[in-house]
């Protein structure tokens, strides 16, 4: 079983749009069961309708869940939030980059504050610089203890590894982070983030598609553990995580 | 027949970096591959073992690892002085600069000087790109302009930069890129196409790059076969000079 916890679906502002025929193709392609969407920043800059579109997947598709996006810039942002609960769908996603937000900035706090609420976990796109470096992550994870947040890209994006340390840091000292591994292609980092972040807390997203999926679940599998920590990442923990 | 353009082997006890060359071999052996250019972490003048335990390494497994000497612009001429002294030795083949690790920018003229001495020694040099300051394209593409003489291999530019690192090597005619250390096999094709096959070599960042999946970046790209085996061994071989891989004539 493989569930792909990151894939972007919908219409995008930065013309890589993809539809659910093309996902459903992907998924076939590459073996993979589940996959859990989310909007892209849409061209109309409308997170509500993107949101929606997202939730009439969700209900078409047995093999595909939702989670919403919001911008915490926007002051209906947690009425927004609510809004994705009332619409079924699993979660929450914020993309710092994209929005133009420090994770770790009090603004955020009211939107978080109502994931909270409606027990939404908040996935989080991270290692942009500046905006949701690990441990800026971190800041927010413990201002929030009772949220569960997941950081793509395994909380970092740097290639040179200097942010290695940081990401395993925040991963030991907050235990609400999980981690999936879209882009971390470097081999030695992920066996140590499973030694330190725990095998229950890190999952298999892909980031497709701004990452290729063949390749995200080829590292994988090319890791140098089990394969019960494999079924774990692959499907166990997030399957626990939204309960599907 | 595969050349790994960028790999690592050392132990660098210090900081705890102990990759040893038969854990290299092992996923070497895995993936397929016949002949990986090695590197220290550490580096020379300050580092002995970037020259003792990179030609140690080398002549433990002579068929299938070339070295790479590490260095350090900031030692000058003692950096200068040990490049010299590599020549010495058959094992190494080639220069190392790591901005990130030594904080020299590439067109710095200390590292100007690395790249003059690499060029008169006939040493290519492969040095890390990626997003942070100190090893992005275009101050690798500076130090390029500065010392056309020298053959520069570096990395596609990190997560963000992938663009511009293929639009410094277009503008750099000394310049090739290598396919490890980016997640995007998009981007290696968009080089390929760009650059053209010749410019375009085989790389994973072994040991910690996973050289299987890495292999799987370019095989998934489905190019015919003569760019293929551009890609993955004919242009570094003509870097490196080399005429046989194992006992097998090119």
């Amino acid at each position: 079983m493989k569930i792909d916890a990151c894939v972007f679906l919908g219409d995008s502002l930065y013309g890589n749009s993809i539809g659910p025929d093309q996902l459903i193709g992907e998924l076939e392609k590459n073996d993979v069961d589940v996959a859990i969407i989310r909007p892209f920043k849409p061209s109309d800059y409308n997170y509500d309708r993107a949101n929606q579109y997202i939730a009439n997947v969700q209900n078409q598709y047995t093999n595909i869940y939702g989670f919403g996006r919001v911008n915490p810039w926007e002051k209906n942002a947690p009425q927004q939030v609510e809004m994705i609960y009332s619409y079924g769908l699993k979660g929450l996603h914020l993309h710092p980059w994209e929005d133009n937000f420090s994770i770790n900035d009090p603004v955020v706090y009211p939107t978080i504050r109502m994931a909270e609420k409606c027990k939404l976990p908040v996935y989080v796109s991270t290692g942009y610089p500046n905006v949701s470096e690990p441990l800026q992550l971190w800041e927010m994870a413990m201002a929030f203890p009772g949220v569960t947040f997941i950081a793509t890209h395994g909380g970092q994006l740097d290639m040179s590894g200097l942010s290695f340390d940081d990401a395993l840091a925040a991963s030991e000292r907050a235990e609400n982070i999980m981690f999936d591994l879209s882009g971390v292609y470097r081999r030695d980092f992920i066996e140590l983030l499973i030694k330190t972040a725990g095998e229950e807390s890190v999952i298999f997203g892909s980031c497709v598609p701004y990452m290729d999926m063949s390749l995200e679940i080829e590292r994988i599998q090319a890791a140098q553990i089990s394969e019960e920590q494999k079924n774990k990442i692959f499907a166990e923990n997030i399957r626990k995580l939204i309960s599907i | 027949m595969i050349i790994d353009m960028h790999g690592h082997a050392d132990e660098y006890t210090l900081f705890n970096w102990v990759d040893p060359p038969e854990l290299v071999i092992d996923l070497m052996d895995k993936a397929g591959i016949d002949v990986t250019c090695i590197t220290t972490y550490g580096e020379a003048p300050a580092y002995p073992g970037a020259l003792i335990n990179l030609v140690d390494y080398v002549k433990r497994f002579p068929d299938r690892l070339i070295g790479f000497l590490r260095v350090d612009p900031k030692g000058a001429n003692e950096t200068l002085r040990m490049m010299e002294e590599a020549k010495k030795y058959p094992e190494i083949k080639g220069i190392k600069l790591h901005p990130i690790s030594n904080l020299i920018k590439p067109y710095n003229p200390f590292c100007v000087a690395v790249l003059k001495k690499a060029a008169e020694l006939s040493y290519p040099v492969f040095i890390h790109c990626g997003d942070g300051v100190g090893a992005q394209p275009w101050e690798i593409g500076f130090g390029a302009k500065a010392s056309p003489e020298t053959t520069i291999i570096c990395h596609m530019g990190g997560f963000f930069r992938n663009d511009e690192s293929i639009r410094m090597a277009k503008a750099c005619n000394n310049v090739y890129l290598d396919t490890s250390s980016i997640p995007y096999p998009q981007i290696v094709k968009k080089a390929i196409d760009v650059l053209g096959a010749d410019r375009v070599v085989f790389a994973s960042d072994n040991p910690a790059g996973d050289p299987i999946s890495d292999l799987l970046k370019i095989k998934n790209l489905k190019l015919d076969k003569k760019t293929e085996e551009k890609i993955l061994f004919k242009n570094s071989a003509r870097i490196l000079g080399l005429h046989e891989i194992r006992g097998q004539a090119l």
